[in-house]
Parts: C-alpha cells; sequence; structure tokens
C-alpha cells in the first residue's frame, strides 16, 4: 500500500527524528510513503479560530485526494485534527462551502472522505501482523514500556477512532507487545503530557509531565513510548526539568513508537537510552 | 562630464551604502535586547570564523564546492524549480557577463582578449545573447509573478521597480546598438577618425555599401547604388572598416530594432538621438549601482555570501557572535524570491487573518526595516506579533530558501523579543486578559442578572454544530470529576474553575461569566469531559469556541 507521509510541522526542526525513523521502519513494512506538499494540520491555530484551524486541516486533505493517497500522520495532534475537521467538513455544510470557496483561490478542492491514519492505526488495521513479527530481528524482550496515548488522537472517540475502548483502550500495547517488549498497565498512560498549556500556565504544564514520569517509573516502566510530535517534546521538556532540579537522577527515557519499532528491527543501533533502559 | 560625474557620484553612494550595511551587519541586533556582544567582539568572531576555513583543507575543498554547484551553478534552485532556475540563470549568467565583459571590456575584455573590440565578433553576438538572457529572464520575472497565486499577494512595488529598472539598462543598450547601426553621424564620425580614403571617390560607394547592407540612414541623401559601385564599396570597406566591424546583422536583436527604426531613422540622425540613449544607457546604469546597497539587488553581493555560509556551516554556526551576525547579514541576503512564502504551512491562513505578515517573506522584510531603523507603529506592531505567533516553526523555510538563510533562529529570537516587549503570542495575551477579568469580578459579589433579548453571542454559540449542544447539560458534574486540571487545583473554590460552571453558565446565558471563566484558559483540551459527558455536551469544543470569540474581540477576527 502507500501513503502520504503527513509528519507535522515539529518534525522539520525539532524532531527531524521521526519522520526519518517512520520512513525507515515503514520501508521495512512494505509500506510506500510519498512526501507531498502539506502545510500545518491546524490544531496550533484552533484556539485562535475555527475557519483558520478548518481551511489549514482540510487543505491537506484536499492535496491527498488529489493525489488519490490516504493520509498517515505521525502526530496525534495532527491525526486528531484532521479526524476533526473531516467531522466538520461532513457534517457543517456551512464550513464545507467556506473552505471549499477558500481553497479554490490555489486551485484546491475538497470532496471529504479521504482516509486518514495514524501510525498506530495503520500497524494494528492495515499491515499484517506476520509482516510486522517477521521483521522484529532484535526483540525487545525484557524491556517494560509505558504508552502514552495522547488525547487528541484519543477522544473525542467518536470522531476520531483510534481505538474501540476509548477509556481502556490497546491499540498502544498492541503494537509494543509485537516487538517483544512488555507493555506496563500505567495509571497515567491516557493522561495528557501538559503541553497544551506550555508558555501559557507553565507550572501546570509541567506538573503533568513530571507526573507522567514519576508514575511511569513507580509502575514498573523502563521507558515511556510516544506516539506525537507535541507529546515528545513535552517529555524532551520534562527530562530538561529533572534534570536541572535534580542533576543527578536521570528520568527514564522517552522515545518515539517509530524509534522503538526500529531498534526492534535492528534499523536503529544507537538509539539513546534504549540501551541503558534493557 | 555627464558621464564621470554621474559615474563619481553613484560610485560614492554605492561606497557609502555598502561600508554603512557592513557595519551595521557587526552592530545590529536581531532579537531580545541583551547587548551580549559587542561590534568588536562580532568583528573578531568573524575573522577567526573566516580564518578557520581558510586554514583547513577539508572546508577549502566544501568552500569551492559550494561556490560552483550553489553559486554559480545553482543547483538547488534547479531542483525546487526547473523554469525559475532558467529564470535566474538567465538573469544571473547574462547581467555578469555584460557587467564584466561589457561594463567593465576596458578592464576585462581587452586584457583577456587581445584582438578585442565590442563591434567584432563573437563578441557583438555574445553582447546580444547576455542581454536576451537577461531579457528572457526579466519576462520570466514578471511572469511569474503576476500568474503566481502567492506571489501575486506578496510583490511590491520595489519587486517591479528592480525588474523595470533592469529591463530599462537592457533596452536602452539594445536601442543604443541599433541607434548607432542606422546613425549617419557615428558613420561620419567613424570615417574621420580611422578612415584613410579618398573623400570624392571612395566614400559615397562606402556609404551605399553601409546604406544597403549595414542599415545605415543617411537622411537628405540620395546614394546611387549598381552592382558595381557595391562592389567597389565592399573592397572600400575592406580596406577600412572590416578590421574593426563585423556585418551589424551579428547583433541580431539590435539589427531587427535598427530595421524597425527606419521610418524615423532620419528624425533619429538629424537630432543625434542614438547620445539621448547613450546618456539614458549609462544612467539607468549608475542609477542601479547607486540603489543597489538599499534595494533586492544588494543580493549580487550578499546572497552568494549567505550561500557559501549555508553551504559550509548548514543551518548551526558554532559561535553565538556569528549566529548573531549571520542573522542581520541573512536579512540582507533576501531577494523577496517568496519561495518561503509559497511552502509556508500556515501561509494559506492570509485568507482568513489578512494579515501579510502571516507570510514569512514579508516578515523578514519588516524585521530588516525596524533593524535599520524603521520602527513599527503599534498597531502594525500588534498584527506583526500576531503574524509571528502564527507560524509553527516548522523550518520549511529555511530549507527552501534559495538564498540560504537561516530563518528559523531569525523566528526564534523576534518571538524572544516580542514576548519580552509584552508582545508575546496573541493567544497568551487573551488568557491573561481573562484571568484578569475574572479576578476583578470575584470581589463583586453581584447577584446573576438575566439579561432580556436576544444576546447574540449566545445565540451563534446556539447555532453552531460544536457548541450547540449545551442546553442538553443536567449538571451531573461528570466533566468535572474527569477533568485533569481540577484535579491538580484541588479543591473548587471560586467560580468558573470547574467545566460544569461553565457550561451551566451558558445555559443561564451568562456568556461573559463563560468567557473569563479559568477553567476554559487552563484547558488541556485533553477532551475527558467532552467523551465522558452523558448527554453528548460537547465541552471541549465549547471551550475552544469561547477562546475563539474573545481571539475575534480582542483582535477583531
Amino acid at each position: 500500500m502507500k501513503c502520504a507521509l503527513f509528519s507535522g510541522c515539529r518534525t522539520g526542526f525539532d524532531i527531524p527524528q521521526h519522520p526519518t525513523s517512520a520512513k525507515a521502519v515503514l520501508s521495512r513494512l512494505n509500506v510506500k510513503v510519498e512526501e507531498l506538499e502539506f502545510g500545518c494540520c491546524g490544531y496550533p491555530v484552533k484556539e485562535k479560530n475555527l475557519d483558520a484551524f478548518l481551511l489549514l486541516s482540510i487543505r491537506n486533505l484536499a492535496i491527498a485526494q488529489a493525489h488519490r493517497l490516504p493520509v498517515l500522520t505521525l502526530c496525534k495532534c495532527c491525526f486528531g485534527a484532521l479526524k476533526q475537521a473531516e467531522h466538520y467538513f461532513q457534517n457543517d455544510w456551512e464550513k464545507r462551502a467556506l473552505i471549499n470557496s477558500m481553497l479554490q483561490k490555489e486551485g484546491l478542492s475538497y470532496k471529504g472522505g479521504v482516509k486518514i491514519h495514524h501510525m498506530l492505526t495503520l500497524l494494528d488495521r492495515e499491515v499484517d501482523k506476520g509482516v510486522i513479527q517477521r521483521s522484529i530481528i532484535h526483540p525487545l524482550d525484557g524491556i517494560k514500556v509505558a504508552a502514552s496515548y495522547g488525547c487528541h488522537a484519543l477522544r473525542p472517540s467518536t470522531i476520531t477512532g483510534l481505538d474501540d475502548r476509548p477509556n481502556a483502550p490497546t491499540i498502544f500495547e498492541r503494537i509494543i507487545a509485537l516487538t517483544g517488549a512488555e507493555p506496563v498497565n500505567w495509571s497515567k498512560g491516557l493522561e495528557c503530557c501538559g503541553n497544551p498549556l506550555l508558555d501559557k500556565n507553565n507550572a501546570m504544564a509541567g506538573d503533568f509531565v513530571l507526573k507522567k514520569y514519576e508514575t511511569a517509573k513507580l509502575e514498573g516502566a523502563d521507558i515511556i513510548c510516544t506516539a506525537c510530535n507535541y507529546c515528545h517534546m513535552q517529555f524532551e521538556h520534562g527530562r530538561e526539568l529533572i534534570l536541572k532540579s535534580s542533576g543527578s537522577t536521570k528520568p527514564i527515557p522517552a522515545i518515539l513508537l517509530t524509534q522503538l519499532l526500529g531498534r526492534a528491527m535492528g534499523l536503529e543501533n544507537n538509539l539513546p537510552g534504549v540501551e541503558t533502559a534493557a | 562630464m555627464l558621464y564621470t560625474w554621474s559615474l563619481f557620484i553613484a560610485s560614492a553612494v554605492f561606497l557609502i551604502g555598502i561600508i554603512y550595511r557592513i557595519i551595521g551587519f557587526f552592530r545590529l541586533n536581531i532579537g531580545p535586547d541583551r547587548a551580549e556582544f559587542t561590534t568588536a567582539d562580532r568583528i573578531k568572531a568573524f575573522l577567526s570564523g573566516l580564518l578557520d576555513i581558510l586554514v583547513s583543507p577539508v572546508r577549502m575543498f566544501h568552500f569551492f564546492k559550494t561556490v560552483i554547484l550553489n553559486v554559480v551553478l545553482q543547483l538547488p534552485l534547479m531542483r525546487q524549480d526547473p523554469l525559475k532556475w532558467f529564470m535566474h540563470i538567465g538573469l544571473y549568467w547574462g547581467f555578469f557577463g555584460l557587467f564584466f565583459f561589457h561594463a567593465l571590456e576596458g578592464y576585462v575584455s581587452e586584457v583577456v582578449f587581445s584582438d578585442y573590440q565590442s563591434t567584432l565578433n563573437p563578441f557583438m553576438a555574445l553582447r546580444n545573447i547576455a542581454g536576451v538572457m537577461v531579457m528572457t529572464g526579466v519576462g520570466i520575472a514578471v511572469y511569474r509573478r503576476k500568474t503566481n497565486f502567492r506571489l501575486k499577494q506578496i510583490s511590491k512595488h520595489h519587486d517591479y521597480l528592480a525588474i523595470v529598472l533592469l529591463a530599462l539598462i537592457m533596452m536602452s543598450g539594445f536601442g543604443l546598438e541599433a541607434a548607432k547601426i542606422i546613425s549617419s553621424g557615428v558613420f561620419y564620425d567613424m570615417v574621420d577618425e580611422y578612415g584613410a580614403m579618398d573623400y570624392d571617390e571612395e566614400l559615397p560607394v562606402l556609404k551605399a555599401v553601409w546604406q544597403e547592407e549595414f542599415n545605415v540612414h543617411f537622411p537628405g541623401e540620395t546614394i546611387p547604388v549598381t552592382p558595381e559601385i557595391m562592389e567597389e564599396g565592399w573592397l572600400v570597406n575592406e580596406d577600412n572598416c572590416a578590421a574593426c566591424h563585423a556585418n551589424p546583422r551579428w547583433a541580431f536583436v539590435s539589427y531587427p530594432v535598427s530595421i524597425a527604426l527606419k521610418p524615423v531613422a532620419g528624425f533619429f540622425n538629424r537630432n543625434r538621438l542614438d547620445l539621448l540613449l547613450l546618456n539614458i544607457h549609462f544612467l539607468s546604469c549608475f542609477l542601479g549601482l547607486a540603489y543597489l546597497p538599499f534595494s533586492k539587488f544588494r543580493h549580487i553581493l550578499t546572497t552568494p555570501i549567505s550561500l557559501i555560509i549555508s553551504g559550509l556551516a548548514g543551518q548551526e554556526i558554532k559561535r553565538d557572535e556569528n549566529r548573531a551576525t549571520r542573522r542581520v547579514f541573512d536579512l540582507s541576503a533576501c531577494i523577496q524570491c517568496g519561495t518561503c512564502t509559497s511552502h509556508c504551512a500556515v501561509g494559506p491562513l492570509f485568507e482568513i487573518f489578512n494579515n501579510q505578515w502571516v507570510f514569512p517573506s514579508e516578515r523578514v522584510t519588516r524585521i530588516r526595516e525596524s533593524a535599520w531603523g524603521r520602527p513599527m507603529d503599534k498597531e502594525s506592531r500588534d498584527a506583526f506579533s500576531q503574524g509571528s505567533f502564527l507560524c509553527t516553526m516548522c523550518n520549511k523555510c529555511s530549507q527552501v530558501c534559495t538564498a540560504g538563510m537561516n530563518l528559523q533562529d531569525i523566528w526564534k529570537e523576534t518571538r524572544e523579543q516580542l514576548a519580552e516587549e509584552f508582545l508575546p503570542d496573541p493567544a497568551i495575551r487573551i488568557r491573561e486578559l481573562c484571568k484578569k477579568q475574572q479576578s476583578e469580578k470575584a470581589g463583586q459579589k453581584a447577584p446573576v442578572v438575566f439579561k432580556p433579548g436576544k444576546n447574540p453571542v449566545f445565540e451563534s454559540l446556539k447555532k453552531s454544530l460544536q457548541a450547540g449542544a449545551f442546553s442538553q447539560c443536567y449538571t451531573c458534574l461528570t466533566c468535572t470529576n474527569s477533568c485533569p486540571v481540577v484535579d491538580v487545583t484541588g479543591e473548587i473554590t471560586e467560580l468558573g474553575s470547574a467545566p460544569h460552571q461553565v457550561i451551566h453558565a451558558l445555559v443561564l446565558g451568562q456568556t461573559d461569566l463563560a468567557k473569563d471563566a479559568s477553567i476554559v484558559w487552563d484547558c488541556l483540551t485533553c477532551y475527558k469531559c467532552q467523551e465522558n459527558c452523558p448527554q453528548g455536551v460537547r465541552i471541549t469544543d465549547i471551550f475552544y469556541q469561547l477562546k475563539n470569540m474573545v481571539y475575534h474581540q480582542e483582535f477583531g477576527i
């Protein structure tokens, strides 16, 4: 199969390892990716203007539609934004007409119905389990992984549809288990990472991520796994906070799902953190 | 006289402008006003960085590689857009060809080629080829700016002024060459100076040849032409002229122009309009020279350097002093080509916010103007801050920049500066505004007043897809119980710190109360409340909508 890879803005400078590792992993799984001229998913402007959010979001879907490709996002916030935009597009006819009239100026139009995947849903629903299992050549036996779900992909579940059971999802754990690692039952796995409040209420934003680090370690995790650009940046921010305040005690590493998979597939040998955790 | 003085003045303006720029590169600062480094520090760091390159063979290799591939051949541009590459190569090579071998012919062409004559081949044909290259580039530039949806939006007067000036130089050049071809005046001057012939017998036959074959027009003269006369004329031409004059047909643009001028040739030659064209040609060139340090033409000098810097160092420069210098320098390497803007992840937002500072190319221009002493008024600063913070820092602009600028660093520093000048992200500003209002109102224990009549905010909320369901709320508090923010803040002590209170305020039509509620502004947007609401109230989406409303109130969008 072939997908249009939607890396998300934050991968351009802050976490370039996300698309590179994703592409490496996908090539092992025979998923072809094409990188289109996507823009922002719209999530960052949602709090400012709904129309702005919809314009940016739908524009990406229109580009994907023009290339007849499903969209594959790496970031939970991008995934949620595109799903929400599709929901508005299908249900709010006024917005639908407004956005299409604006898209027309640059020669685009959207009819609705482009398939939107997140890396997790793609691996869970579109890629054969056997193919993934066969590609795991260095099983991560004995590593306990805490999956940080990421709010915007998980909820509102009726719109995003990441997992059938939004209050007890298992999709992330299912994928982690394929690598041979052991997913831990983490009480804060479904909680927010705190990133949306960064720069607005720094104390609270820091609180959330620190609590996630703390509980993950307490509940037996060796590493935290993320599948979202913003979550990942927030964990990197939290790591800095911990190192600044304590200095000596290092927090457990937080790595991207695609890095975890890459490691298990023998693609990334010098992945920081994994060796120390194992 | 006019030539000497205008050249002198233009060169003086050019030199002063260049010196002014160079001093500015090491003196000015982009970003928070910290005065970290002195000008001397920065010059020192620059020189030591330069020395690092010069002493390292590996870096010298990369230096030459960058110069050849990225500067001379412009391969990155080729990969991006072949039409743009073709346009720029035409402008760039054509212009430099003309500049060195035509404008500076006394210093270059005559030194390099022992038999150089501007009217001999291949020089005459090459000059036309170069002119055509530049004109082709100018034509494509106009076409792109007029047809590309995004470029059209950002093209300003000065972009067209640069194109017009370049076109004027080229067209006056072709016109001058054509005017000289038809000019009897030039013909007689040349005969006086270089001709060694019998004026009574040989001159008329030579004139016949130059009139018939080389398109010279002799006003008021009837020159007899017969095959014998022509034959003789060719011989005279061979003896006197051919050593320095190729057939003017080799000037394959100017010669057709001279044919087109034929109907007005008499008027042209009687009034010596070729001299007028000469004046226009060199004056427009000198105008370009004087204008260079103050216009986008300066990129001729700055962009190669910024391309070399990015080729050698990539996006990250080691020394902070050099980073500061590079920020200022990069701003002057920008050509306003609009590549960043066409690729900008949030560029389409111009449709909504109607704010030109959504576009990276426009922000660069404004930051440069501010840095060089043209501060913004309050309103523009507000709009500029809005545009700056719509940017998602995706780094695309730096990756596609045809001038090799590190825009990411410029955005980062500018945003820090804005935050320090009390112009942070508008989303943060409205948040603080609402929190302030809420605490002010908290003291007054005014009873909730039901406003009679229709409340437009309330009505619009009720109608919208995302917020319309709030009246279904029966205050079961599931939202509040599932809210992680309430969990962190602990007990609900003040009004507006729990989600259910906001929804209830809306049910009562108290939109102001809802908008100022602290939970709206501390919301993580984790959607837990909405997910768990048994009545299907889209609480998080309502909070988004309330934030949108305040943003609209404060910024008119």
